[in-house]
Order: structure tokens, then sequence, then C-alpha cells
């Protein structure tokens, strides 16, 4: 069927700010406007400057404020990509500026755990969060209150690489699949580095629907933190790589889910959106499936049965973090949860937990990405529940940090619910 | 300025010509005065592309005019940097284009000394990406871009640096000539009528220039010649690009600062001012366009203006074909000493024209000082350390843009940011303009226009002359009149004259600076939104300053307001459209400076145009189009036994259908996802942005004017007034007030009690707005309550400091003039800023802040701390609506009781807290009622089979998803919203793309006043429905039988007009969740 909406299907020459009308919605609803006036709002940053740096005219500080959330995006009525152009803008002034060291550190954080996997985890945990070290972060620009993120133990991180664990070895291979089909797993550095099980509890659970998983070695960073960071072209690098990747995999007719919304915002939208010169980059990334979406179809597939699931809590706290609402599949986890008998989920509907990847992470930003995820620790607090759920990792960390309470993937918890693994973990410190 | 000096040379015509002179004169030291009709800059010299023509254009055809072109390019290069943007410029030919043309024209540039360098072509396609990829020839020469305001501008400056005199808004009613020589000139401005004695006039009043000369009694044949240019939203090229071919219509794109300007076109005309525009004439424009840019229709444009080419021929039809090189008559030929036309000619060559005009009065005068005009720099460059605290605060590089906007108002728009944080606010956010700047370029525009108080002129009243002494041209010109624009009533009645001291005759002066004058200044209001949030500010900054001499405040708005309409009604299409409707929504809907004031005397006669379904140029709404019928079966019963009721195909079993899926997250869907999900219906409401509530939204109006006269007493008793296919009609009066209760109830529920502030007996409420006008309402938030107004006797208008969207003294200025406010006390005051006021660089604080800011006890106790010293000893205070997001009841009770005196808030210029405040309070109740929320999903087509909807599709970028369900209901907006899709002389629905009523003129779907007294035909274009709400054929049929419309997708009203649009989506939106 055929597109009315003319924008929605023009393949662009580049992004141009023709469809804002000023109307100031995305101001509105920008958490970091909330917190700051340091940032002078998407609006005026995204698309009011981009014709003036269409002139080569701007050169705003305060694009460095933009934490990249896209909830200028999820309210503009126009389709205006606000956020892209903050993207594009912020790595064009850090061009010219210089990128500082923090950024280089959480831009190539998926790297960085890379190196580090064959490594113990407590080496890498102990000298990152020791006081002396977190002195020195802090020196440069890492906020010693933030929560930073633990390495998993190195056995956890070891398993998910290797995919399905209990299967023959075969199909741990691109070869055709022994049971119904097979599943590519792209974790993302988060569960990869930090939390694998919750990669691990995704292979669990498909191999109870009766898939095979692989997790293909080549898969690298989707490169959303390198965005962010303003490091684009290192992030055009890691996108080429996994493009090439997901061609294979789309050849071979594997379908590719990942458990991180961030990670599949990237691969399935913003390829497109930023790397918009590099015809067909973003044609095999389109088709990536945000995990819980795709367990709900295995579901109505009657390919795995909640019958006799039972859950650990009664009463969830469930916070939808904002690229999974960016990506407009709704909200797949809570639907997913809802199923499950006997469980009963609050929707805090609070907005952004203040994170956004490594926003929050940084001097500077730590008290705003505070001050934004205040409501959402309150509606958490209030909701009574132990247990906070959120399919995005760093949403989890900031959460266990504000609201002190447990986080976890709605998929873990599932796993947890059949009982296919003990999985639910204390996030943050 | 040496106050009594003698003026020798009179220059008439404030465009670049007149204000060269002015500037030559001053350097060679002849005592010259410029007198303009209007402002600055305000004919051709402001209206045409911007290109400063490196003469390779007119090499093939004119090589004289082509070598004054590239010889003055280098000069003004070098004389007015700041004026000038070194873009370069290519020549491009095309497939259509003539290969013989390009020889003959690089042999020409050789000729003439134009550098023609050859360029790659794929590099040209790297460097220029819009480019079209069929360029067969790709050239650069020396074009450049220059901004015509400022070269003006600069010119005037310079000339008033040197003691030269410039006074603007003053006509020339006469000539006086006594025994074959000029002796001074009758000029008319400010209420006044004065002569000036001197000795030369230069008429450089362009395409004016024939009525000027006939003041005198000589013959000059100028021409108008109107080109027509398009002004687009952003800078789709970098350079100037030239088609190279002959030269004809639309083939020159200039980039200027953040716009791209495109034309141009060759009409003759009969007035110098006729600068109206058409859409036929835009569209014939964009499509000669396409040959270079073949996307030129998807890019937005802002506007349309044209130009009057002053052509000097004897044939007024040659057109093109008439020289464009300028003429010096020096009238002594004619037997007229003391006067010299300058006319004909080019922007490009205007020091040139005026350098030989000036050589030659210099001659007349025997003054022997030569030229210099080339050689020095109009304007000096600000100094570095200037420009370093211009640096500071400008915001966002904003500095160097400033600095040449203002020339020497630089320092004095630095200063006064540096006093004052406030003054760094953007008052334009689309064009960057500060109120600092704003208020030099005020001070700038008022010294030009009124005549210094010292009376420099030698003048004489013409009161002391009339009846013995009859102004000159009268005697000199008896035979034939000037035009009438030009001498207005003055001139056509000289018996009016002799009665002495006839005032009455004269034309009203215009208010002393009008935001036109500082628009050409600034940009303000030149960008992306054409005024939409700048024009209150600015209007409200323009009282505050005090500079008021106009009474009515509101007349500064409107008339802002109609002169951007002007030039954005010939491209109201497509992206223009929406931004136009959002301009009625926050102007007409929100605002109410449209609507006749209750008890006021200005009524308005009932309009003559309702736009009808039959109207002749309008196609009647169709079948739906091909694609939604080939998706099969006869009717809506499937009969393949899937289960699901109809021929879906989808196989046996659908977990993830809904019953309803609601589109679109306004007001309409939001009531009718709550309505369905409460009916036990599972219900999805997808969205994609977050609805216009927090644009303007939060106070329900019902409906406040039919054909423009307010409606008396229960408006839900007027519906039977309306037309039949009015939504409220349809339904019925009924199922209206049901709905009001119904959001009454779920608003109360999620915690945002309303406030039922119409009354049936009574009829509307009426609230007074930012702009301070009254609007009618229905129900409002608990902070809005009028009453509050009505009992008090001494009533405050408070706004904050530092806070540019609300102005205390333009409402106060609206209020008093309203009969509903006589012999009530009103006063008007500022709060301090608050705590958290920026003080550098940071974002402007709006309504929505200090709402946030009042949700924390600091803010709380602020206010309670400051307001006591604003307020005085007032009942009531008007504030702008920042009393909490939460907008919560207690909180509001809890200050007043603290306060001792009631707090009402106001309508204001988006954001809307009040809508805001409804937005969450219905968000809540839809997850409550456990409807799912999709969020960032934008439909993009639907799968039906016969007369049923099967699914939705979102499709976008290669990614699909469906959406199936029993019923939908379609809320996604009118033209502002996407819902209907508007392009030239169509418009359809977006999903369904059901054909929408629309005339197939473009023209007329506008009146040629934003606010008159016509209604524009667009306004309520929409889906034709029955009383079902679903969209019917031209034989009453429904199109789909599960499908239902609902807000402002539905056509057959006017919601800024009728101040009905929270009303009908609230009825509508109630009405088919109720049916779905």
């Amino acid at each position: 069927m055929q597109s009315n909406n003319r924008y929605a299907v023009s393949p662009r020459h580049r992004y141009n700010p023709d469809d804002c009308t000023a109307c100031a919605v995305c101001t509105v609803h920008c958490p970091v406007a909330e917190a700051t006036f340091a940032f002078r709002g998407p609006k005026q940053t995204g698309p009011a400057y981009e014709r003036f740096r269409l002139a080569g005219l701007s050169d705003d500080a305060s694009i460095e404020y933009c934490s990249n959330c896209k909830s200028c995006d999820i309210s503009c009525p126009s389709g205006v990509p606000v956020a892209t152009f903050n993207m594009l803008a912020r790595a064009a002034y850090r061009d010219k500026r210089g990128i500082a060291l923090r950024d280089r550190l959480t831009g190539y954080s998926g790297d960085i755990g890379r190196a580090l996997r064959r490594i113990p985890a407590c080496v890498p945990n102990f000298g990152m969060r020791n006081s002396v070290s977190r002195r020195l972060l802090d020196l440069v620009g890492l906020d010693r209150r933030a929560p930073l993120p633990v390495f998993a133990p190195f056995a956890e991180r070891d398993r998910l690489r290797k995919g399905s664990p209990a299967i023959v070895a075969a199909s741990r291979s691109y070869a055709a699949p022994v049971r119904r089909s097979k599943v590519a797993l792209f974790p993302g550095c988060f569960v990869n580095d930090y939390e694998p099980r919750v990669g691990l509890s995704v292979i669990g659970l498909l191999e109870k629907a009766g898939y095979e998983v692989i997790v293909p070695e080549s898969f690298v960073c989707c490169g959303l933190p390198l965005v962010t960071g303003g490091l684009m072209s290192a992030a055009l690098k890691r996108a080429r790589t996994n493009s090439r990747e997901l061609a294979r995999l789309v050849k071979l007719d594997i379908p590719v889910i990942t458990p991180c919304p961030s990670c599949t915002l990237m691969l399935r939208h913003e390829y497109r959106d930023l790397f918009f010169d590099e015809e067909r980059l973003a044609d095999n990334a389109a088709g990536v499936n945000e995990a819980c979406a795709f367990f709900l179809g295995v579901l109505d597939r009657e390919e795995l049965s909640l019958a006799d699931a039972s859950p650990p809590q009664e009463l969830l706290a469930y916070h939808a973090p904002c690229h999974l609402r960016a990506l407009g599949l709704g909200r797949p986890g809570i639907e997913l949860l809802q199923r499950i008998p006997g469980l009963r989920i609050e929707d805090t509907d609070a907005g952004c937990c203040g994170m956004s990847g490594s926003y929050a992470l940084k001097k500077g930003h730590y008290e705003i990405g505070m001050r934004i995820g205040a409501a959402l620790f309150k509606a958490v607090g209030e909701s009574g529940a132990k247990l906070a759920v959120s399919e995005c990792g760093t949403c989890r960390v900031q959460i266990g940090h504000g609201a002190a309470c447990t986080v976890a993937h709605p998929l873990t918890l599932l796993a947890e619910c059949l009982g296919i693994r003990g999985v639910v973990e204390r996030a943050g410190r | 300025m040496t106050g009594g000096r003698e003026v020798r040379v009179v220059i008439i015509g404030g465009g670049a010509t007149g204000t060269g002179a002015a500037r030559d004169l001053a350097v060679r030291g002849i005592p010259a005065l410029l007198l303009e009709q209007g402002d600055l800059c305000s004919g051709a010299s402001s209206r045409f592309h911007g290109l400063l023509h490196s003469g390779a254009r007119y090499a093939v055809g004119d090589p004289e005019a082509a070598r004054e072109c590239i010889e003055e390019n280098r000069i003004l290069r070098r004389i007015a940097p700041a004026c000038v943007e070194e873009c370069q410029g290519w020549f491009v030919r095309t497939p259509e284009d003539d290969p013989a043309f390009e020889a003959r024209w690089t042999e020409a540039c050789r000729a003439c000394g134009i550098e023609a360098r050859p360029v790659d072509l794929k590099e040209a396609r790297r460097l220029e990406r819009a480019l079209t990829p069929e360029a067969r020839a790709v050239y650069r020469v020396p074009d450049s871009a220059v901004d015509g305001f400022r070269m003006v501008r600069y010119n005037a400056m310079a000339a008033l640096r040197l003691g030269g005199r410039i006074q603007t808004y003053t006509r020339v009613a006469g000539i006086e000539v006594v025994q074959g020589a000029v002796r001074g000139v009758w000029t008319e401005g400010a209420g006044e009528r004065r002569f000036v004695p001197c000795e030369y006039v230069i008429n450089a009043s362009g395409a004016w220039a024939g009525a000027t000369a006939a003041l005198a009694g000589v013959d000059v044949p100028v021409s108008p010649d109107r080109g027509l240019l398009l002004a687009f939203n952003h800078r789709f090229v970098e350079r100037v690009v030239n088609r190279l071919r002959k030269a004809t219509d639309g083939d020159i794109f200039v980039p200027h600062g953040t716009v791209v300007i495109f034309g141009t076109t060759s009409t003759p005309v009969r007035r110098p001012d006729d600068t109206d525009t058409d859409p036929a004439e835009a569209l014939n424009l964009l499509n000669e366009g396409e040959a270079l840019f073949p996307r030129l229709h998807d890019y937005r444009i802002l506007r349309a203006f044209a130009g009057t080419r002053p052509l000097y021929s004897p044939d007024p039809s040659a057109g093109r074909a008439a020289t464009r090189n300028f003429v010096i008559l020096d009238h002594e030929e004619h037997g007229l000493k003391g006067m010299a036309t300058v006319t004909g000619g080019k922007f490009t060559s205007f020091r040139l024209m005026a350098e030989k005009v000036c050589d030659l009065a210099a001659r007349r005068l025997g003054v022997d000082a030569p030229c210099r005009t080339a050689e020095e720099p109009v304007l000096p460059a600000p100094s570095a350390e200037l420009m370093r605290r211009a640096g500071r605060v400008f915001p966002a590089g904003g500095a160097a843009p400033a600095a040449a906007r203002l020339g020497d108002g630089l320092a004095k728009a630095v200063e006064a940011a540096e006093k004052l944080p406030w003054k760094k606010l953007l008052l334009c956010e689309c064009e960057m303009v500060t109120l600092a700047e704003f208020e030099a370029a005020a001070s700038e525009a008022r010294g030009l226009s009124v005549p210094a108080s010292g009376n420099p002129c030698p003048l004489q009243t013409l009161s002391g002359r009339a009846g013995q002494n009859l102004p000159a041209f009268l005697r000199t010109n008896e035979g034939s009149l000037p035009p009438q624009n030009l001498l207005g009533r003055f001139g056509q009645n000289p018996q009016t004259l002799s009665n002495a001291n006839a005032g009455p005759c004269l034309p009203q002066s215009p208010p002393a600076v009008s935001l036109s004058d500082i628009r050409r200044r600034t940009r303000l209001g030149m960008g992306t939104c054409q005024g939409n949030f700048c024009a209150l500010r600015a209007a409200g900054a323009s009282v505050e300053a005090g500079q008021e001499t106009e009474p009515d405040p509101l007349r500064i708005l409107r008339d802002f307001l109609e002169e951007r309409w002007h030039g954005i009604r010939p491209v109201l299409w497509g992206r223009q459209l929406r931004e136009a409707e959002l301009e009625r929504g926050i102007y007409g809907a929100s605002l109410n400076v449209d609507g006749a004031q209750p008890g006021s005397i200005n009524v308005r006669r009932r309009h003559v145009d309702t736009p009808s379904r039959q109207g002749t140029d309008m196609p009647a709404a169709a079948c739906p189009p091909e694609r939604s019928r080939q998706a099969g079966g006869s009717g809506y019963e499937c009969g393949s036994g899937c289960g699901c009721g109809y021929g879906c195909g989808y196989g046996p079993k659908h977990a993830n259908d809904y019953d309803v899926v609601v589109v679109g997250a306004g007001l309409a869907g939001m009531v009718a996802a709550l309505r369905a999900a409460g009916r036990g219906r599972k219900t999805a409401l997808v969205s994609f942005g977050a609805g216009t509530p927090a644009i303007g939204g939060g106070s329900i109006d019902i409906l406040g004017y039919i054909d423009g006269e307010p409606v008396p007493g229960d408006p839900f008793a007027a519906f039977d007034r309306l037309a039949p296919e009015h939504p409220y009609v349809l339904l019925g009066a009924q199922a209206a007030a049901e709905a009001v209760n119904f959001l009454k109830d779920a608003a109360a529920s999620a915690g945002l009690p309303l406030l039922q502030a119409g009354t049936r007996e009574r009829g509307n409420a009426w609230l007074p707005t930012a702009a301070g006008t009254l609007k009618p309402v229905w129900l409002t938030g608990q902070g809005m309550n009028p009453e509050s107004l009505r009992d008090a006797k001494y009533l405050a208008v408070i706004g904050v400091e530092g806070m540019k969207d609300f102005s205390p003294r333009f409402v106060l200025g609206g209020l008093e003039r309203n009969p509903l406010f006589a012999g009530k006390i009103l006063s008007a005051s500022l709060l301090p800023p608050p705590p958290f006021f920026p003080e550098t660089g940071g974002r402007d604080v709006t309504t929505l802040d200090l709402a946030r800011f009042m949700d924390t006890q600091d803010g709380r106790d602020w206010l309670l701390r400051v307001l006591p010293g604003a307020a005085g000893a007032a009942a009531a205070a008007l504030l702008p609506s920042f009393l909490g997001v939460s907008g919560s009841a207690q909180t509001h009770a809890a200050l007043e009781r603290a306060l001792g005196i009631s707090l009402v808030e106001t309508v204001c210029l988006p954001p809307a807290v009040t809508g805001l405040r409804l937005q969450n309070a219905l968000r809540r109740a839809l997850r409550r009622a456990g409807a799912a929320v999709f969020d960032n999903v934008l439909i993009t087509g639907a799968q039906t089979a016969g007369r049923r909807c099967l699914e939705l599709t979102a499709e976008r970028e290669g990614r699909r998803r469906v959406f199936r369900a029993e019923s939908f209901i379609i809320a996604t907006g009118g033209i502002f919203g996407k819902g209907i899709t508007t392009t030239p002389g169509k418009a359809f629905e977006s999903i369904f793309a059901i054909p929408v009523p629309a005339p197939e003129k473009q023209a007329v779907w506008s009146d040629a006043r934003f606010f008159g007294r016509t209604r524009h035909r667009f306004a309520s274009m929409g889906v034709v429905v029955n009383r079902d709400l679903q969209a019917v054929d031209t034989a009453d049929e429904p199109l789909l039988f599960n499908v239902f419309f609902a807000g402002r997708t539905l056509g057959g009203y006017d919601f800024a007009a009728e101040k009905s649009g929270s009303g009908v989506a609230l009825a509508t939106g109630w009405f088919a969740g109720g049916r779905a």
C-alpha cells in the first residue's frame, strides 16, 4: 500500500527544517529543558538553528545539553527529526572543538568492554569503582556520584558470547537449524558487558520456544553512544560493520532480535536518519526486532505458554524507556507482562529517567539527570512495588540509583516466571 | 545635527539610489534632505532577488550593462562587506537549454571581463546537492548576494554620520517651480504640511519616478514592471544559481542568510505599488525552477512577494526587452532648472547611478567636490572589542548577523543587553532577533520618521500661506493632477486647501514605528513562523517601551499579521497552510484577535461568502480512491471462515486485534479513546506527536461566534442557526451537552476539576487573553474564573519582567477599551524576574517554566513575596497562566487565601500550560481506563475491503506496522494536524485519501485579509460525514462503515472564527467513542 503522507516516503536529499511550524510542543515535552535553562530547548537548537547552520552561522554551546532521549521526536506533530538535527549539529560542533575524554570513554564503552571481555570482572570493576579512580574519572568529567554500571562476572559474559549453550555445536553457526528455526541475537554492549543475564534469558526463552540462537561474533556496538558523543564517523564505521552482518543474516532468512530499545532504535531508525548519505546501509537494519515485541508474536503463535508461569512478585512498576516510545511499538514489554497470570503492573508513565545512555554520568549533567528522573523515582516509590521493570539497561541503572530498588528487564522476569533461570538481579550499586 | 542649516538638494525616494545619492552628497559636503513616502527601502530595493550581479546575466544581451555590473560588483564587495554575502554564483545549463547559447555566453563574458570558469560536473553535484543531476554545464562567476534592506540603511547611516538628513513617512506633495526653476518641495507627513526650500531636486523614486516628475510638470516615461519572487524556508543552495540561457522567467536562485530567494517574472503593471501576487503565477514559477532544482516543489515556500522595476521606456509593453540600463534625465534640457531624474537600472549599479546624478547636481550647484563613494567604506567595521562584547550578549553565534543588521546601532544594542539581561531574550526565535536589537531598530526607525524637534529644515507650515499662495504643483500642473496614491486627498481637493488649517483632510499618521519598520531592519517575523510567535511579543515590547502613539495596541499586532498574510496567501498550501492554521489557532482561537468584543460597538456585519459543498468550482466528494476499493469483497461480510467477520486473509486469529483503534492524541482522540475504553472496548490510541492541547488548549469553548457576531445566550441553543453540515448540527445539542459532562467527570476523576464558566442562562463566559481581548469560553480551568473579574473594582494586570510572551501594558490597552471593563480601575505592573532567571545564554522563560516553578514550594514562596507589591490594592490580579502545571485547585485557593486577592489566569501564547494540564489529566485517565497508547506511530495508509476498513498501516522508510480492529476512529486533526493534506487546488484526508471538497482555484482558498469579514474557504475544509460521523460519498452513502471521524478532520466548521474548536473536538470525539 502506498503511503499518502508524502514526506513519509519521499527519499530525502538531506534533512531540512521545512516541516517545523515552530509550535514549541517539543520544548514542552523536553525533559532536559524542564530541568535546566542552560539548554535552549529542542526547537531552538534543532530546526530553528538548523536554518542558521545551513548558512554557516550558528555555533551554539547549548547543543551539549541535548540528551538525545528523543522526547522531541515523539511529541512533534510535524514529524521533524529534532534529535537527529541536534546530534548532527553536535558532531559538527565537536569536530571544531575537539571531543572530551569523557565523551570518548562513554562513546567507546562498547569497545572498552570488548577489550576487557577475557578479563575477570573484578579487575575493571575495582579499577573503575574505587574512590581514587572515581576522583580521577570525576576530573575527566564523569561525575563521582553517578551510578557506573558494574561489569558482570566473566563466566556470564563468556556464556552469552557463545549463544545457545544447550544444543548441538552446529547450531552456533549460520547453518540450517536443527530445531524450529534460527534467531540471531544482537545483545548490545550493555547486556554484553554488564547484564549478560538479560541475553541469557532471551536465549533460554527462545530455546524453550523451540528456536536456536546464535550470537554473531561480528556484531559490534550499534554506534549510539558514539553518536551522542559526537563521534559520528566512528559510529558510521560500526554501522557499516553491523550492516554487513545484518545483510548476511537477512539473506539466510534469520531474524535478528535485540533486548535493548536503544540498539533497536539505532539500528531501525537512526542508521537511515543519520547516515542518509550511505545508500542501502539501513536497508537490512530496518527489520531488527525488539525482543519483547518478538515474544508477543511467540506467545501469539503459541510457541510458548504462560499457563504455569509463577511470578516472583505480585506487583511491578513498569517504566517505558524513551527510546522504546520513539520506536513507535507501543509498550510491548508491559503487554507481555500483563499476560502473566497473577501479576499486577503499574505503568508509571512518569517520563524520562534522566540517564539517556551515559548522559547523567557526566559532570554537570548528573544533577540534570536526577532532576529529570525525580518524577519517575517518586512514581516507582509510590507504586509500592518492590521490583521495577524496564527494557533499557541504563534506565535500569538510573532507576536503581534514584529509586533504590531492584530493576529487571521484562524478559529476565519472564524467564524467571517460567523457571528458566534465577536471573532477576539488583541493578545499580 | 546642524540645526537651521540650509538644504541645497532634496532627494525624493528612500531606495538604494536615493540613499546612495544621500551618501554621495554627504561625502561631497552638499547639504541634502532625503524624503521617502514610506519607510526606507519599502519599494523595489527590497523587493528583488538580492543578487549582486557579476554582469554575466547581461553579457550576451547588454554588454554595457554587464561591464557596469562587474565593476560595481567589485566596488560594493569592497565598500560594504557587511551587506554582501560572498557566496559566488553559478550558471547552469540544463538539457532543455540551447548549447549554442553557452558558447556565445562564455565568449561574451570574456569580452566583458567577467571571469566564468567551468566547474567539473561531478564536483558541482557534490557541492550543490539539490541541483539537478542532469546539468550539462556549470560555470562559476563572481555573483554574490546583497541584502537590499541593509545596503539602503547603511547608505542612510553613512549619510547621517556626515550630516545628511533623512525623513521617512513624508510624501512629496508638490514641487514648487518659479520661473522655470525649482524653488523647493511641499511635503506632507506626520500630520503636517511643510515647505522645504531647496536649489535642486533629485528624483530617485524608482517606479514612482514618472509621478514624481509630473509634480514638476515634466514627463518621464517610466513603466512599472512587476517581478514575482518566492522566499524559501531553508537554504537548499549555497551559491547563487542562474540558468544558463537567454534571460527569462524563473532562472535565478539566491541564498540569503537563512533563506533562498527565487525569481523572477516580468509583468507590466499600471501602478507602481501593484505588488499583488497570485498563486497561479507562483506555481508557474515553481514549474520553471524545477529544471534546476528537481525537488523544488518539496521545499517550503515562506511567502511570495513582488517588486516593481522602474523600466524607462517609451513603450510600456517592452517588458524584458526594455533596457535595464539606467538613465539620468537632466530636466534643464526640458526647460526646468534644478531637477534631475534618475531611473531604470538595477540594484547592482545603484552607486554608479547615484554618482552620476550627483555629479550632475554638483555641477549645476557649482560644487566641484569629486565623488568618493567608490573608495571609502560605507560604514567602518565594528571594533573587535565591540564584537567581543556582542558575542557575549547575542546567543549562539548570533552576534555576527546582528552586527551586520544593526550597523551603527550595534553599540547601543550591546549596551542595552549588557545592562539588562532580559534584553537578550529572543522576540523572534526563527531569525534570532533579541529585544535589544528590536529596541535599537525601533529607535533608528523612529529617528527617521519624526522630524527633529529643533525643526532642522527652515520649514514653513502651509497654514500660513494657504489661500494666498497655492502650492506650486497646482499651478504648474493643473491639467494633469498627480496620481491619487501620491497625493491622497490633499492633491485632489484644492478647495479644502484654501479653507486653511484643514486638519481633517490629512491622512492619519501611522503609528510612530510599525512592526514592519522593525522587520525591515531586523528580519523580525521573516523566518519560519512568519510572525506567529513574535507578532504578539513585538507588539507587547513596543507598548512596554512606551512608544505607542496608536490608541488601539491591537492594531499594531493586526497590521503586522495582515502585512505578513499578504505574502503568505499566494503560497497557501501544504506546509505554509499548516503554519497559517497555527496562526489562526493562536490569534483566532486562543487570543481572539479577530472576534468582535462583547458589548463593543465594532460588531461586524454578517459574512457574505459561506463556503458551500456545492460551489461551482468545487469537485464533489467522490467515491473512495481506487486502491481502497481494489482490496476486494462485495460487501463487508467476509465469509472466508477466518472468524474475523470480514475478508482479511490474515488467518484464523488476531491476538493483536483491538476493538477500537483511535488515531490521534488531541482532545478528540483522547476523549474518543477514553469513552470507548470506558465502554469496555479494547482500545488502542495511536498518535504521531502530542496533539495540539499543549499548543493552545485548556479551556473548552463551545460556540462563540456565528457569522462574526457573538452568540448571545446559550450557545447550545444557537446550534440550529448553524449550517447543516456543521458537526454540531449533525450531532445535536444534546450530544454536545453530554460530551461536556463526560469531560468534566473524566477530568475531575483524573484530578483536574474544570470550572463551569458559562451558563445556559447567561451564555458564554468571557475570558481575558494575553492580547487584551476577551474570548468566549464554556469550561475553564479552576484558575481562570472570569467571575472574579466581574466583581473586582480594581484590577491589576501583572506580568513578569523578562517574560516576553505577556505584556501587561498591552493587555491593559485592550481591556481599557472594552466596555465591560468601563468603571473599573486597571493597572499594569511587572513582577521582578524570578530567581532562576538565566543570566547568560540560556533559554527564554515561558509561562510553562514559571508554572513548573510554581509547582515547587520555592516558587510559591517567591510569588507570595513579590505579588503584593505589584498588585497594590487590587481585588483581582490577571496573570499569565503560570499557577502550576498540576493546576491543582487547592494550590490556587491557598495562594488566593494567602494573598487576599483573586488570581485569574489568562489565555497565553503557546505553550499552553492550561492545555498541558488537561492533556496530562486525560492521559492519566486513559491509562487508568486501560487503553493502550502507541506513541510516535504515523499511520500512512489503510487496507480496506468493500466498505470496511480492515487495518491501518504505519509505514515509514521501510518499517511497517499494522493495526487491526473492529472499528477505527480518525482524529488526526485537520490541516495543522496533517489529518488533511493539501496541495495546490486539492485537499484530501491523509489516511484513506478521501477527497475533501476544495476549490480548484487556489486563489479563492483564502481571503485577502487575514482577519477580514469574509471567511477563508480553507478554514472549513474537511471530511464530509453523516450523522454517524462516517465519511460519505456524493450519494450520502457511507464510504467506510467502521471508520468514524472526529475533531478537526471534519469539515463544515471554522474552529478559529467560531471559537468552537475544543467543543467540536469534544462532542465528536465523545460521539465517535460511543459509536465505535
